[in-house]
């Protein structure tokens, strides 16, 4: 059942098994998993609910409705990078590209051999992994689905040699509207919204949604209760959610804010700390031919020659606003450029990076603390120059670069003035798409928050699972990740049910 | 703080958009043909108050620092004048400048090439078509 908690006319109390915090990637399939085992499970969303029909296209009216501070989360750093995320029902997997990567094996092995974490394995997740796959119908788009702005990048990649493909998406009924971060108006991506959480509520799943959770209770070091708080035209009502177990999923950026300010961890000197977000960036070109980018798959193609130097690129879309804006132009060149839109292709790339971030709180807003550093802005620079060359060597007549003191080059020669530049990192625009690790995991409980069960440390009946858990980034799309992790947090309640229900 | 934009506001947003993005030959739509003022105005009336306070500061900084090197407000400069000192604040090595300037018109660009009309003229096709 999904209800709107804003039209509660007074405080109300509910007795449940699980309460989860949170409908993203984390939260709606560990909650539809185990309403699936037959446990009753609440949900708790902050954001509204919003289903296929409301999704019509304006990203103006979608950001306002689909996303935290209408997008405009940023970090405190140079530069300042924006890291739009989703608050509805759903979460970010309602505005994400739909990109479904399983996690490397390299990032696995580290975790293992660096972190210690020797209960992930790859025999461990991949069957979790790969029934998320088959829920979501994880696969390809057809070459025709892709857009010709993947496609002259992509082509032009497989004649330089370069490894790189089509990237597999949970959008089977992919239609191409080429509108997947302002929610899929056909419904053929399948976000939350379409997805778990609609089965999870078949199997009898509660979700609440316009319901902040607030307060935890917890008694003689077990939980106890959940309070979320609604705010209506009439003040402010509460609901007392009392459960055994209960599962955050508030993201890497409200998950550690949400147990800091219950005093979860205290000893834990990871709680917010470990911030890493794949800073990305992306080129525009110029092509005489016509791209007409908002027709087909924003991303569907990736180059990932250079992953393992921590640089992945992968298709990118940008519709005309986000465009006038990143081109860094005045005057008739920006309304000329702009007026040859449909000429104009994008391609992106993030890192897997080294700095680190941190998230502090004032009251319940996030501040996020991010100062990238000189090894990263080394991999942007690579990045820059590898993708302005492949746009050069594809056809393209100018290249428009993220970088506000360098913002067009004219031909391939002019390539060399990146380096030249001395570029700093606040000379780059940057955005960033998935924060993790904040909420890390780890044998030790001054500096991890969960065990490899994503269990707090010392606290029994509380878990984490999202994107915080990451002891490290990944280097790749973490949703499939993220869901991987729930499915099998899933499986462990119910092997272990006598010990908490 | 007021969630509406006074008129010298809006009047000065439309300024600001046929600054970044004037009409030529190619595009001749300016600011005022699509009402961006109001348009802004609806927009900004929805966003959390930060954001509003910030933009909004941003407009009046915008405004009044010109007189520091040109001796007029921006509202006063002349197009050419408008728009070398837009780009010199986007280049400026300044990171309060640039945030400045990127803040204000990124709110004024996003509105402005989401209108219908824009998107028409540039060659996209009706939502509805898509």
């Amino acid at each position: 059942m999904l209800i709107d908690a804003k039209t509660f006319e007074k405080n109300k109390t509910i007795e449940t098994e699980i309460c989860v915090i949170g409908s993203g990637a984390g939260g709606a399939v560990v909650a539809k998993e185990l309403a699936e085992r037959g446990r009753s499970v609440v949900l708790l969303e902050e954001g509204g609910y919003f289903s296929t029909a409301d999704f019509n296209r304006n990203s103006t009216e979608m950001v306002r409705k689909l996303y935290r501070d209408c997008g405009m989360t940023a970090t405190l750093g140079k530069p300042m990078i924006s890291i739009p995320h989703g608050k509805c029902v759903g979460g970010t997997t309602v505005i994400n590209s739909g990109t479904c990567i399983r996690l490397p094996d390299r990032v696995l092995e580290k975790w293992r051999s660096q972190e210690g974490l020797s209960d992930l394995t790859e025999e461990d997740l991949s069957p979790h992994t790969e029934k998320v796959e088959k829920t979501l119908g994880v696969s390809e788009p057809p070459r025709e689905l892709l857009g010709k702005h993947n496609l002259i990048v992509l082509d032009t990649a497989k004649r330089l040699g370069l490894s790189s493909g089509i990237l597999r998406r949970n959008a089977p009924g992919c239609k191409g509207s080429g509108v997947c971060c302002f929610g899929c108006p056909t419904g053929g991506k399948y976000s939350m919204v379409v997805s778990y959480i609609p089965e999870g509520v078949r199997m009898g799943m509660k979700v609440y949604y316009h319901c902040r959770a607030k307060k935890l209770r917890m008694r003689q070091g077990k939980i106890d209760r959940v309070i979320g708080v609604i705010s209506t035209a009439n003040g402010e009502r509460t609901i007392d959610v009392r459960a055994s177990v209960v599962i955050v999923s508030a993201g890497a950026i409200f998950s550690p804010i949400f147990l800091r300010r219950n005093r979860v961890a205290p000893e834990s000197r990871a709680l917010g700390k470990n911030l890493s977000i794949h800073p990305a960036t992306r080129l525009m070109a110029l092509f005489d031919e016509k791209v007409e980018s908002w027709r087909g798959v924003p991303q569907g193609t990736y180059i990932d020659e250079f992953s393992n130097e921590g640089i992945l690129f992968e298709g990118t879309a940008v519709p005309p606003s986000l465009s006038s804006v990143s081109l860094h132009r005045v005057g008739n060149e920006l309304t000329n450029i702009m007026a040859q839109f449909s000429h104009i292709a994008s391609y992106g790339f993030l890192v897997s990076e080294d700095t680190r971030g941190s998230i502090r709180h004032v009251g319940e807003k996030a501040i996020v603390f991010y100062q990238l550093e000189k090894k990263d802005v080394d991999r942007f620079i690579k990045g820059t120059e590898i993708l302005a060359e492949l746009f050069f060597a594809a056809g393209a007549k100018k290249v428009y670069l993220p970088i506000p003191p360098l913002p067009v080059l004219d031909n391939s020669g002019d390539i060399g003035k990146i380096r030249s530049a001395k570029l700093r990192g606040k000379d780059f625009e940057l955005f960033a798409f998935h924060p993790m690790g904040t909420c890390r995991i780890g044998n030790d409980p001054h500096h991890s928050v969960v065990n490899q069960n994503l269990e707090v440390h010392d606290v029994e009946g509380l878990f984490v699972c999202d994107a915080s858990i990451f002891p490290s980034s990944l280097g790749v799309n973490p949703q499939l990740t993220i869901m991987t992790f729930a499915t099998r947090l899933a499986n462990y309640l119910h092997q272990n049910a006598s010990r908490y229900f | 703080m007021s969630v509406r934009l006074n008129s010298r506001e809006k009047k000065l947003i439309e300024i600001i958009a046929d600054a970044l993005t004037p009409p030529t030959p190619s595009f001749r739509l300016n600011a005022s043909d699509i009402a961006l003022g109001e348009e802004v105005n609806a927009v900004y009336s929805l966003h959390p108050w930060a954001i509003r306070w910030f933009f909004r500061a941003c407009l009046w900084i915008l405004e009044y620092l010109s007189v520091f090197r040109y001796g007029r407000r921006f509202s006063r400069l002349s197009q050419e004048e408008r728009e070398q000192l837009l780009e010199r604040w986007l280049k400026s090595r300044l990171y309060w400048k640039q945030t400045v300037v990127k803040f204000a018109t990124y709110v004024i660009l996003m509105t402005k090439y989401e209108n219908d009309r824009v998107r028409a003229a540039i060659g996209i096709p009706d939502r509805r078509g898509l």
